[in-house]
């Protein structure tokens, strides 16, 4: 049995549209062993909100998104869509309730068959549902609504198109079935900063004009912040912190959802570089530390975060943490620190 | 206001920027096969096109029968001789025989690379998705067809089997499967893996339409570009069966026995071992030429 | 230029022959580099900037066409035979690429990649490399070096790797470091650890640097001057303070407008450069102006010569941010005063 982060941050109300609990993603590795890509990692999701995910590479982001989709379904855990819960589902009512949720991923061209057009490409979510033809207006007002002419782009191939266009064309395929849930797994990280502007206005156009419910993961912390009204953070298999948007930005708890914000880049000469408390490289997914995750790295671990593994608290509004040693005021280390710290630590002897 | 139409909607570009157009060029590979196909690969081709074609119009060309004897015993092949290529040993028309054993070889190497085709490539898919057991399974009937040696293993199953060219292009495809199997599967495995196909699950879609309709024509397009590569060894292996005296028997000629049969006379007239030899020589080379620049260009599932 | 350059490169171009056209991968680029300076050089994929870093290095793909110079120390290293050039790599200009394993053996331990790099240029004999090979790992913040030199490249992570690909580049004390896209394929924390590793090491020996990247923010904090690119053209160019303070050039106005910022409010539409990157096969005029939210034109027409009133920040644009002729045309163009949000392709 694995301790988890906690359930304390799960919202009780008929509006949310999909709910994880528990959820438990691991792969067996080809010499033996484990890899923990997701580890009791529990989400939820309201009618037309935008949930930002994000974590570097290996923290699960992505197996999570993976899960709550069922493509495959986790190794344990519960998903809940609109009320049902999709792992006791027959195989035809979990196709038929796919219509529902769909996806765009992250290389806009290896996500379209090289060997088919655009039309094609767009209009398979209506053949694989059996929709009646013609279906030709639909294609057409999808792929007008992504910002394409469809006279020019049905009839070409994915190598012809540019990658924001290509993105376009995914995010059409996806829309045409009218989902309530859209999963966008890093979607402009593949794509240069000029088309990934557009490309995130597009997505917030078709959230607005679709009413979309959105899940969207991503490492860039800027890119998030832009389209998100929750931001929840993993690092490494597991939650760090959730909270509104504007509070996780402008009072990051975790020392982890600190560094991270620390590390994005700046474009203002003028801003001063603070030094970065964060040491080594992050650990294998393989083999996980135990108690806290982070506490390798972490310039504040003690004793009980390399023993005892911290639970989601609510620690401000909406605002949940999982570290022993964190508070609205700042960390709380039990013992006097010689460097100045991120977070404002309150040292107490 | 200048040139707010010019800024929507411009023509996707094809390989006009810097990065497609450098990346297209920096593989010296592909720099070779954008320009004109090299000349040796024409002339390949020309040799098999004329080969294939007189071998389906041979009842109408105007050469001697191969069955019985057309002029004097092993004539030199000249323009003073009755058949172009001369005679073999007993006056039969050499040329004529070429033509009809062209017809016979070309016959069983397309039949045992078609059904090599099929069969190799559908298990090869299959078990390139499903992995787990059927792979397994599938990799045991591969392994095993390959560990016998190939020349053992079609000698066996025509020695007990009556040699027609039905048993002899069975056998042969034998040979061609495994191949394509090897092929199908590594190319299958690339691709399960790719996006475009878990969209395609995320769509909906059955195995069964993920199989045929999003990974096949990805898979077919460099299986095809084997095809010639595979018929030349086919052709190989048909010609060594013959001239063991083991393919398809007389009177139909084909050009292993014709070896087979030229070799007493290798010393007087070795016209006659070099015609047969000659033919069989520059039609694997040609289709090893051809094939190699089918698979450059098409190996990677795209024109190039 | 100065004889205090010490990297001189005037009108350096790459093209390359295509069957439809010559495409300028890198059109006439001059820019010069004191000894010690830092540069960034910002770009999008597209803009020529690699290709401008291995022409620099002198290895660019053999269809390429190389026309100018480029003088390291007043040598031309255009000029030189193969074999000089080799000498000069390693020891006077050396390379750090996106990928780190492009440069290490992959088949071979660490130790024996680094050794065998002291080896070849002189810096070390046998018994002395192991040790080098040691102190260098040091030097890259690597912990535990002894274990690492053990190591084969593919049992560590992509930042260890990029520490030791860094360590390759430094290993017998260059001149010049070009870093092209250190870090482009790495998670952001340790994105960070290695640009302040590479702050460490240029503030320790004094080497010059080339940072060449798509992330304007990379290259804000820590470099002396930045030069943006497009279409194969240095656009803008000044001291990193300046061009940020004091953005010229509309399409550098435009990607700082473009990048989502931190302090940005959520879910306000970000301004957007339309359409695509053009051809820049027989380019004709501003090779910005298709994009351009000011272009009139004279743009289509006419290229823009880099010149600046400022010596130190050029621009090449007929109607530069912040001048009258411009903020006229962008007000011509655009008389809501509001960039594009919606419009692209």
């Amino acid at each position: 049995m694995m301790a988890g982060a906690g359930i304390a941050h799960l919202r009780d109300d008929s509006d949310v549209l999909v709910r994880a609990e528990h959820l438990v993603v691991e792969h067996r590795l080809p010499h033996g062993g484990r890899l923990h890509a997701v580890s009791d990692v529990s989400l939820d999701i309201r009618r037309g909100e935008t949930l930002g995910l994000v974590g570097e590479s290996g923290c699960g982001k992505s197996s999570t998104a993976r899960a709550l989709i069922s493509l495959p379904p986790p190794t344990s855990g519960t998903v809940t869509f609109d009320g049902q819960e999709m792992g006791g589902l027959a195989h035809q009512e979990l196709t038929r309730l796919r219509r529902r949720f769909q996806i765009i991923f992250q290389d806009p061209i290896s996500s379209l068959n090289p060997r088919r057009t655009v039309g094609d490409l767009v209009s398979e979510g209506l053949v694989i549902s059996g929709a009646p033809k013609p279906y030709r207006d639909q294609v057409d007002t999808v792929l007008d609504a992504v910002g394409l002419d469809p006279a020019t782009v049905k009839d070409r191939r994915p190598h012809e198109l540019s990658g924001g266009q290509c993105q376009r064309v995914a995010l059409a395929r996806a829309i045409i079935l009218r989902p309530e849930f859209l999963l966008c797994d890093e979607p402009v990280s593949a794509l240069d900063v000029s088309v990934q502007a557009q490309i995130l206005n597009l997505i917030e156009e078709m959230k607005a004009r679709f009413g979309l419910t959105l899940l969207f993961i991503a490492h860039d912390l800027g890119v998030v912040k832009s389209v998100s009204d929750r931001v929840a953070v993993m690092y490494l298999g597991k939650l760090c912190e959730v909270a509104p948007v504007n509070d996780l930005y402008a009072d990051p708890l975790h020392p982890y959802t600190v560094s991270l914000l620390e590390s994005v880049p700046v474009p203002d000469p003028a801003a001063e570089l603070r030094p970065l408390d964060l040491q080594g490289d992050p650990p294998s997914p393989s083999d996980p530390p135990r108690g806290c995750r982070f506490h390798t790295r972490c310039p504040y671990a003690t004793e009980r975060c390399a023993s005892e593994e911290p639970l989601l608290r609510e620690l401000g509004v909406g605002h949940f943490v999982a570290c022993h040693h964190t508070s609205p005021e700042g960390m709380i280390v039990p013992r006097s620190d010689s460097s100045l710290p991120l977070c404002k630590a309150i040292q107490s002897p | 206001m200048a040139l707010s139409n010019d800024l929507l909607l411009d023509e996707p570009p094809r390989a006009n920027d810097i990065g497609t157009a450098v990346s297209n060029l920096a593989a010296p590979d592909r720099r070779r096969v954008k320009r004109h196909a090299p000349v040796l690969v024409w002339v390949a081709a020309a040799w098999l096109v004329l080969l294939v074609l007189c071998a389906i119009f041979a009842d109408f060309l105007p050469i001697k029968g191969y069955a019985r004897p057309a002029g004097p015993l092993r004539q030199a092949p000249g323009w003073h001789s009755v058949s172009l290529l001369g005679t073999d040993a007993i006056g039969r028309s050499q040329l004529s025989r070429v033509i009809y054993g062209a017809r016979q070889s070309l016959t069983i190497a397309v039949g045992a690379v078609s059904i090599g085709l099929a069969l190799g490539g559908l298990l090869g898919l299959l078990g390139g998705y499903f992995r787990g057991r059927v792979d397994a399974l599938i990799a045991l009937f591969t392994d095993s067809v390959l560990a016998v040696p190939p020349l053992l293993m079609i000698v066996a199953v025509t020695a007990f089997l009556e040699r027609t060219m039905l048993t002899i292009t069975m056998a042969l495809a034998l040979l061609a499967v495994p191949t394509y199997v090897r092929v199908a599967r590594a190319h299958t495995l690339t691709l399960a893996r790719r996006e475009f196909v878990e969209a395609a699950r995320a769509l909906g879609a059955s195995r069964r339409r993920i199989i045929f309709k999003e990974l096949l024509p990805n898979v077919a397009l460099p299986l095809i570009s084997y095809v010639f590569l595979i018929t030349a060894s086919v052709i190989v292996a048909e010609g060594t069966l013959s001239f063991l005296g083991l393919g398809l028997p007389p009177p139909r000629p084909t050009w292993g026995a014709m070896i087979k049969d030229g070799r007493n006379y290798l010393s007087k007239s070795p016209a006659i071992i070099a015609v047969p030899a000659a033919a069989l020589t520059v039609t694997v080379m040609a289709l090893n030429i051809v094939g190699d620049h089918a698979r450059l260009r098409y190996e990677f599932g795209r024109a190039r | 230029m100065s004889e205090l350059a010490l990297l001189d490169v005037t009108d350096l171009s790459v093209l390359f022959p295509t069957p439809r056209g010559v495409v300028r991968a890198v059109d006439g680029i001059s820019f010069s580099m004191r000894p010690g300076e830092s540069l960034g050089i910002v770009g999008e994929s597209g803009s020529g900037k690699s290709m401008l870093a291995r022409s620099i290095m002198g290895i660019t793909p053999s269809a390429a066409v190389i026309g100018g110079t480029v003088r390291l120390n007043g040598a031309d290293l255009r000029a030189m035979s193969p074999r000089q050039l080799r000498k000069c790599w390693g020891s006077q200009i050396s390379m750090v690429f996106q990928d780190p394993m492009t440069s290490l053996n992959p088949v071979v331990r660490i130790g024996r990649n680094i050794t065998e790099v002291l080896r070849t240029h002189g810096v070390a004999d046998r018994r002395d490399a192991k040790r080098r090979a040691r102190e260098l790992l040091t030097e890259v913040r690597i912990p535990d070096p002894a274990a690492r030199l053990r190591a084969y490249p593919h049992e560590l992570s992509g930042g260890m790797r990029q520490r030791i690909g860094i360590a390759l580049a430094i290993a017998c004390r260059p001149q010049l470091l070009i870093a092209d896209e250190p870090t482009t394929a790495l998670d952001v924390t340790v994105q960070r650890q290695i640009m302040d590793l590479l702050a460490q090491l240029r503030a320790e020996t004094g080497m010059a640097m080339i940072i060449i990247t798509h992330d304007l923010g990379l290259v804000s904090g820590r470099t002396d001057r930045v030069a943006v690119m497009y279409g194969g053209k240095i656009v803008e160019t000044g001291p990193t303070a300046t061009l940020f303070n004091a953005t010229r050039h509309p399409y550098t106005a435009a990607l700082l407008a473009s990048i989502p910022r931190l302090e940005k409010e959520p879910h306000v539409p970000i301004p957007v450069i339309p359409g695509l990157p053009r051809s820049v096969i027989d380019p004709v005029g501003c090779r910005f102006a298709s994009r351009c939210l000011r272009a009139q034109p004279k743009c289509l027409t006419d290229e823009p010569v880099l010149e600046g009133a400022e010596p130190e920040h050029l621009v090449a644009c007929w109607y530069p941010v912040g001048t009258p002729e411009g903020d006229a045309a962008a007000k011509r163009n655009v008389p809501s005063g509001q960039p594009a949000t919606r419009v692209g392709v």
